[in-house]
């Protein structure tokens, strides 16, 4: 198996994504959207689906009044029919060089959890889109409805090229889903952008998208405290860029306290911009922390 | 140029180190990460490019064979190469005496920079050169001979101390030649503030540790003696001394303490080289402790400053009187002496003699032994006929009277305070003093009193009767005769002599615990000191007193000592010849230090002040 593809059954864990199928992502606020769908909501609407009934008030539609209920009790009911509406997902993944080496785990983790959301829409009747991020946002598969469209989503998550830079500024700016497409935005990288500042400076921009955001990022454990000691030969795989440093115990101690101010950085610019934000490292257990991830945002929903 | 530890260029192999570590420098692991982001906070680095970087490394490489070679350079001490010969030996005689013990105003003794200049001297010579040293106190030793462990000649030195002795450099020059005759070409170094008298025919180099402007006063004499006829009362002659090299007169203070209480204190002013003798009477019991110390302000050397002694027990002088017919009026005299306590007087008739116990002067009144006793001074008091070692000429009858009597020698002890003005005698017997008596008294042009030494012993003649003589009965010019004559006669007896004094240096042969009470330069101290048994030196000073009750004193007490030399003395010394070019020899290793410790500076300038490289 080549670095360039994954195998089927490390995205694709049929029996974990069963489970799955009783969840249903959805927004946190209820929000009148403006496409129907299959997505139900605490509103009512005007779909065939009975829902409940309600005294009638006065202005209020006579052709909903339910003359039969009339008949029997003599009084005035109006039918509430249940109202489906159409609920967007939108999953970008940095396909950027620093997921896929020199720790291909986080590119494995990463595809995971996409895959996983993608399935969980497509489960949901909802429509997922699949975005790469690396100096920009590409869509990489139009909007996708019904699970028939899974298989499409796999292949292309497999075939994902991973290379070049990361310019989260740049990125975040970029992509602005139309506002037909409001529903849910989750981004899963691991946010290294040129700078310390760049990634919670992106953070302004991804406020502005139409949608719930979620910020999933993806870290190895050796990229928080590097086992490294003596004189090294740094070669950043984004870039190329090469520098020697000499490290001791000092020096990554030194490095594992800033990486964590960089982390606790981007929470915080995430939480002040009311964006869910959740770290998970690319050798934890991808099931506990995908449930994680629905719980933390209440995206998890009831059956559809 | 020549390297005086030639053996430490063999060290040049450890160039092979760095020259090796160049050649195969291990290159940094290299490590893909994910981002540089969060290392660049670790440190700067440089910016540079590879031609740069490789430049570096090859004057890293330079700079790191400069150190080792300047190090190596250094520790084999090259030295300029003036064409002088180098001794193959060298006899370094220091001088340990008390001389040495003077110290300058920053604190530094003779000894110590006896010892700087040694070893600024040994800095000059070859690591092969022989070495001897030979240390000069009041006898010679060679603590080391003939030796190439100059480390060991180093310790040695600084393990020597000054010893309270006057200089003796004769054995030490005795010794230094002996071992310079060893060795073909050897040198002898003199490290003294004093040359010593070479003779003909020897090359001792001298260098000066003297003092350059020294100051100094001390006690150059001390005698204590019990004071005749008076009791617990004592004598103490003191004599001090100014160094001749001091610059201004200089005003001391001499303090006198009988146990522990001042009992005289005498101010003086000194010129350079003056002397002030003192005669101090003392009052004391015995076992008393008596202190003198002289107090002087900007006094270099303090072990002349100072004596101790402890008061001794007095004892009568024993006096044998032997008579057939005692004359009365003599005896009356002698019995006066007696009342005074000092003298213990024996009765003896002729029929005893000759005595058993052993007075310390005999009286002979009008009595002349068969033999001649050659062991005591002795008393003639009107002798009765001519005896061998005595000639003279009896007077026939009464004898011959005279109104008055002539002093002949008025300073002579015997007539101490003695008036011959009213004494008028009856004189019985015409003395011929021959060539070793002296006529004392005169009588008609004829001696009546005379004294002198026959056979090795004190004698006092006198040639008139005290019984027929008028007037010399009944004055005090007889009794003080009689005991100036007994004083004068028992100078050298046990009971009249002082306490013994001796010299640091001295042998000694003692046995058992003696108690000390010793001056150790500043001040007075109490120790003891257990001595095996027999032949020892004498090294301290200061007032001992042994278990059977002898005392004695222990003091510098020398006019060499305490006067030291100035440099400025000797400026018409010619200086030692050079061994090498001192300047040469003594700079250009540090030259290398500071080279090494420059190169290092700029080595870690250049690729260590950053923390990366």
């Amino acid at each position: 198996m080549s670095e360039a593809t994954l195998a089927r059954e490390e995205l694709f864990d049929a029996a974990f994504l069963d489970r799955l199928r009783s969840l249903a992502v959805r927004l946190r606020k209820r929000r009148v959207l403006t496409r129907r769908g299959a997505q139900s909501t605490p509103a009512t609407g005007y779909t065939r689906e009975f829902k409940d009934y309600r005294h009638y008030t006065p202005r209020e539609d006579y052709r909903a009044i339910d003359w039969r209920l009339y008949a029997r009790l003599d009084k005035l009911f109006v039918r509430l029919y249940e109202e489906t509406q159409e609920l967007n997902l939108h999953v970008v993944v940095d396909t950027s060089a620093s997921m896929a080496r020199p720790f291909a785990d986080k590119r494995r983790q990463s595809l995971r959890f996409a895959v996983a959301l993608a399935y969980l829409g497509l489960a949901g009747q909802q429509r997922v889109s699949l975005y790469s991020l690396g100096d920009g946002v590409r869509q990489e598969l139009p909007p996708l409805r019904g699970q028939g469209n899974m298989e499409k989503i796999l292949q292309t998550a497999s075939r994902l090229e991973y290379g070049g830079l990361t310019d989260l500024e740049r990125a975040f700016a970029d992509f602005r889903p139309a506002r037909q497409r409001y529903g849910v935005i989750f981004v899963i990288s691991d946010f290294f952008g040129r700078d310390l500042e760049a990634a919670a400076s992106a953070v302004k921009h991804a406020a502005a998208w139409p949608g719930e955001t979620h910020f999933v990022q993806i870290i190895h454990p050796e990229e928080r405290e590097p086992r490294i000691e003596g004189e090294v030969e740094l070669d950043e795989v984004e870039t190329g860029e090469r520098r020697r440093f000499w490290i001791t115990r000092r020096e990554v101690a030194l490095y594992a306290e800033t990486f964590d101010g960089f982390c606790d950085h981007l929470a915080r610019a995430c939480a002040a911009h009311r964006i869910d934000f959740m770290q998970c490292a690319a050798d934890e257990p991808f099931e506990d922390r995908f449930l994680d991830l629905l719980n933390r945002g209440s995206a998890l929903a009831g059956g559809v | 140029m020549r390297f005086l530890a030639p053996h430490f260029l063999h060290l040049a192999w450890l160039a092979l180190i760095p020259l090796a570590l160049y050649l195969f420098k291990k290159k940094a692991r290299r490590l893909p990460v994910s981002t540089l982001l969060f290392f660049r906070s670790l440190a700067r680095e440089h910016q540079e490019s590879a031609w740069l970087r490789r430049l570096k490394r090859w004057l890293s490489l330079l700079l790191s064979l400069l150190v080792l070679l300047l190090a190596i350079f250094a520790l084999a001490r090259p030295t300029a190469d003036t064409g002088l010969e180098t001794p193959p030996a060298v006899v370094l005689v220091v001088d340990v005496t008390a001389a040495m013990a003077a110290r300058d105003a920053g604190g530094v003794s003779r000894l110590d920079a006896a010892r700087d200049l040694v070893r600024a001297r040994l800095r000059s010579l070859p690591e092969e050169a022989v070495l001897s040293l030979v240390v000069a106190d009041a006898t010679a030793h060679v603590p080391l001979s003939r030796s190439r462990n100059r480390r060991e000649c180093l310790r040695l030195l600084d393990a020597l101390q000054p010893r309270p002795v006057p200089p003796h450099p004769e054995a030490a020059l005795t010794a230094a030649g002996r071992l310079a005759e060893l060795d073909p070409g050897a040198r002898v170094w003199h490290f003294s503030d004093r040359p010593m008298e070479v003779p003909e025919g020897r090359v001792v180099e001298f260098h000066s540790v003297a003092l350059e402007a020294p100051m100094n006063v001390g006690i150059t004499a001390f005698q204590l003696r019990p004071a005749p006829l008076a009791h617990d009362r004592h004598e103490a002659f003191v004599k001090v001394q100014a160094a001749q090299a001091n610059r201004q007169p200089m005003a001391a203070t001499l303090e006198v303490r009988v146990a522990g209480r001042l009992a005289q204190l005498r101010e003086l002013e000194l010129a350079p080289g003056a002397s002030a003798a003192l005669v101090l009477p003392l009052e004391g019991v015995r076992g008393q402790q008596l202190e003198v110390q002289l107090r002087a302000g900007g006094d270099c050397l303090g072990w002349d400053d100072a004596v101790a002694a402890i008061l001794p027990k007095t004892q009568p002088l024993v006096v044998a009187r032997v008579a057939e017919s005692p004359d009365p009026f003599s005896e009356l005299a002698l019995a006066s002496l007696v009342e005074a306590g000092r003298i213990e007087l024996l009765k003896v008739p002729p029929a005893a003699w000759p005595l058993a116990d052993k007075p310390d002067v005999y009286v002979f009144d009008q009595w002349l032994p068969p033999q001649w006793p050659t062991d005591r001074p002795a008393i003639l008091l009107d002798p009765p006929q001519s005896d061998r070692p005595l000639s003279l000429r009896r007077l026939a009858g009464a004898g011959l009277p005279h109104a008055g009597v002539r002093a002949a020698a008025p300073d002579h002890p015997v007539l101490f305070r003695v008036s011959a003005g009213r004494v008028a005698l009856n004189q019985t017997a015409v003395l011929d003093l021959g060539g070793s008596l002296e006529p004392l008294w005169l009588a008609g042009g004829e001696p009546v009193l005379a004294a002198g030494e026959r056979e090795g012993q004190r004698l006092v003649v006198a040639a008139f009767s005290s019984s027929r003589s008028e007037q010399l009965a009944l004055l005090p010019a007889f009794p003080l005769l009689l005991g100036n004559a007994l004083y004068w006669c028992a100078e050298g007896a046990a009971a009249l002599a002082g306490v013994p004094m001796q010299r640091p240096g001295d042998l000694v042969q003692e046995q058992g615990l003696r108690r000390w009470v010793e001056w150790d330069g500043a001040s007075f101290i109490e120790t003891t000191e257990v001595l095996e048994g027999g032949v020892s030196r004498l090294n301290r000073l200061g007032a001992w007193e042994a278990a059977d009750g002898r005392t004695g004193v222990s003091a510098l007490a020398s006019a060499a000592a305490t006067d030291l030399p100035s440099r400025a003395d000797r400026a018409e010394d010619p200086s030692p010849p050079p061994v090498t070019s001192g300047w040469a020899a003594a700079s250009l290793p540090q030259l290398l230090i500071w080279a090494v410790l420059g190169v290092l500076l700029l080595e870690s300038w250049l690729f260590h002040r950053k923390a990366v490289y």
